[in-house]
């Protein structure tokens, strides 16, 4: 028999040892990490709505999640997650495109100021173009929402300056952008707050050279202000929930995702502190025959989400996967000494009323 | 929610001792427990701008909060006071007057030279600005103002007379623990009350 390439390979390099003979749940396509997180690692999160399960998973794990804009307080944990804090390192929402993250770095240093910086809405209220979903009532004044964002950009460099590991899930190539600058916005304005204005907005789908750009030009950032950070891309599984380009929104799901998987896998091979995980191939791969999703084909179930921390715990953590938990935790729980003592004091003021009441 | 037996029990006996049953029942329930959060100035400063009154500075350099979660907040650490409110409303028939808690005081000064039981409080971390007092207060009494609504509660403002231009209490008023207002407040509240009292004597009348 002739030798060849293929003969003696490892047992993960085929489609049968690897993906056939496995349980859908034993597949694991991680074959080394470059190193482990250890638990000390500051690990900071961003991304699009997948990136949220990757956060709630580190923080149960018991590692050292990275939250520099934490919820105030004197404020009840599970009200203030309503409001975006602990949901990633700091309250920018979901960073959906590379663009929007190197946007955001450069917002938060100074470099970019976008000409269009609030929505004024019908009743009034101001809504923050760049994080148009992180409070309900949107912000009261224009005052308010400036100092509001203010703090969180200050909180964003706090988090690209402190984080040790820095994991960001792309999520999409689709984008509005502002025709005057070049702003990137989250979502489609006029979708969940502000106003359409196809004078003023235009659509971008980014393709490989412009996202592996995006992601190139912020990492150079980042390791301007934190030369210890180390980057790992993930690409989110969830399909586009709709699609600005004339086709089927499955062709574009798909165009997207491979954009987004060719930029980072370019990303990573070229840059030694970037490191790619699967989490989309966990997700999607044919093996779970869809399992993953929900009725809708669209929402990633939590055994998929599992399926994929497992890997990421086993591989990237000196815990291992047997400190995962998944069951859900509130977010910055951390005692108020300070509110705590008001509020004894405050019950004694009244006590003591009560008492001469009933003399 | 009920009243607790012993508190029902007295209520019973101090309605069967009066010669006639009163046209209404006034309540004053708690009213500072905003102070928890409004009166000293916390080790991480804060701030929220309150709808409605953008004239009530939001200071810059601070966290800050959204109204509605500051709301919402607020609200559960007065859900002792809101429940009593219930359960007063389901232990009798008769109208009930709630009386809004008095204003806060402007002057920090004031504050810090009758600090009452918030003396190493305000020791250790300041007074919290007056706006930031102000805004607490309004949104508790908004708090307060729709469980009585809710509630059929006739809601019972504050005297006009007492506040200054701003709408803080008057220095004359204060009560020199930094919580409470004093006597000559509360007979502006008296005599808020008799005026009810007696305009629904002459509404019997006429009717």
């Amino acid at each position: 028999m002739s030798d060849h390439p293929y003969r003696n390979l490892p047992e993960h390099r085929f489609w049968r040892k690897a993906i056939s003979d496995r349980r859908p749940a034993e597949v694991d396509p991680v074959i080394a990490a470059p190193y482990r997180i250890q638990k000390t690692d500051r690990i900071a999160t961003a991304g699009s709505c997948f990136a949220q399960h990757v956060a709630r998973y580190l923080r149960n794990a018991g590692l050292n999640f990275l939250v520099t804009e934490t919820a105030h307080p004197v404020t009840p944990p599970e009200l203030a997650e309503q409001y975006g804090y602990g949901l990633f390192s700091a309250r920018y929402g979901n960073i959906y495109t590379a663009r929007q993250l190197l946007q955001l770095f450069q917002r938060a240093y100074g470099r970019f100021t976008p000409r269009e910086d609030y929505w004024q809405e019908g009743d009034g209220r101001y809504t923050d173009p760049f994080r148009p979903r992180i409070q309900e009532d949107r912000f009261q004044t224009l005052e308010e929402l400036r100092a509001d964002r203010e703090y969180h950009l200050r909180c964003v460099r706090r988090a690209f300056e402190e984080l040790d590991i820095f994991v960001f899930t792309l999520g999409l190539t689709e984008c509005w952008v502002s025709r005057e600058d070049g702003a990137a916005y989250p979502i489609c304005p006029g979708t969940g707050g502000g106003e359409f204005d196809a004078a003023k907005y235009t659509f971008v789908n980014f393709d490989v050279a412009a996202v592996t750009s995006d992601l190139e030009q912020f990492l150079a950032l980042l390791r301007s202000v934190n030369p210890r950070a180390r980057t790992i891309l993930t690409v989110s599984p969830v399909p586009l929930v709709a699609t600005a380009e004339d086709r089927h929104v499955l062709v574009a799901t798909t165009y997207s995702k491979s954009v987004l998987r060719v930029a980072a896998e370019a990303v990573a091979q070229s840059c030694p502190d970037v490191t790619y995980f699967p989490s989309y191939e966990i997700v999607t791969g044919s093996f779970s025959r869809g399992a993953y999703f929900a009725d809708d084909g669209r929402t990633v179930l939590e055994s998929g989400v599992a399926h994929v921390m497992r890997i990421f715990m086993r591989h990237f953590t000196e815990l291992g996967e047997g400190e995962m938990a998944p069951a859900a935790r509130p977010v910055d729980v951390h005692p108020d000494a300070h509110t705590e003592k008001m509020k004894e004091l405050v019950a004694v003021a009244c006590d003591e009323e009560v008492l001469a009441n009933w003399s | 929610m009920v009243l607790n037996a012993a508190v029902r029990r007295r209520l019973d006996k101090e309605l069967a001792s009066l010669r006639e049953t009163p046209p209404f029942l006034c309540t004053s329930i708690s009213g500072n427990e905003y102070f928890y959060v409004g009166l000293t100035e916390h080790p991480r400063p804060f701030d929220f701008s309150l709808p409605g009154r953008p004239d009530l500075e939001v200071r810059s350099g601070v966290q800050i909060i959204a109204p509605s979660l500051m709301q919402k907040t607020l609200e559960r650490s007065i859900e002792h006071s809101l429940s009593i409110m219930s359960a007063l409303r389901a232990a009798t028939d008769l109208p009930i007057v709630f009386v809004q808690s008095p204003p806060p005081m402007p002057s920090n000064d004031f504050i810090r030279e009758h600090p009452g039981p918030f003396r190493e409080a305000i020791e250790e971390n300041g007074v919290a600005p007056a706006a930031l007092r102000m805004k607490f207060w309004l949104l508790q009494s908004a708090i307060y103002r729709q469980r009585s609504d809710e509630l059929g509660f006739r809601y019972l403002g504050i005297p006009e007379e007492t506040v200054d231009a701003a709408g803080f209490l008057q220095e004359v008023g204060s009560w020199p623990d930094s919580v409470h207002a004093n006597p000559w407040y509360g007979e502006f509240v008296l005599r808020q009350i008799e005026s009810l009292f007696r305009r629904q004597q002459a509404a019997e009348v006429t009717r």
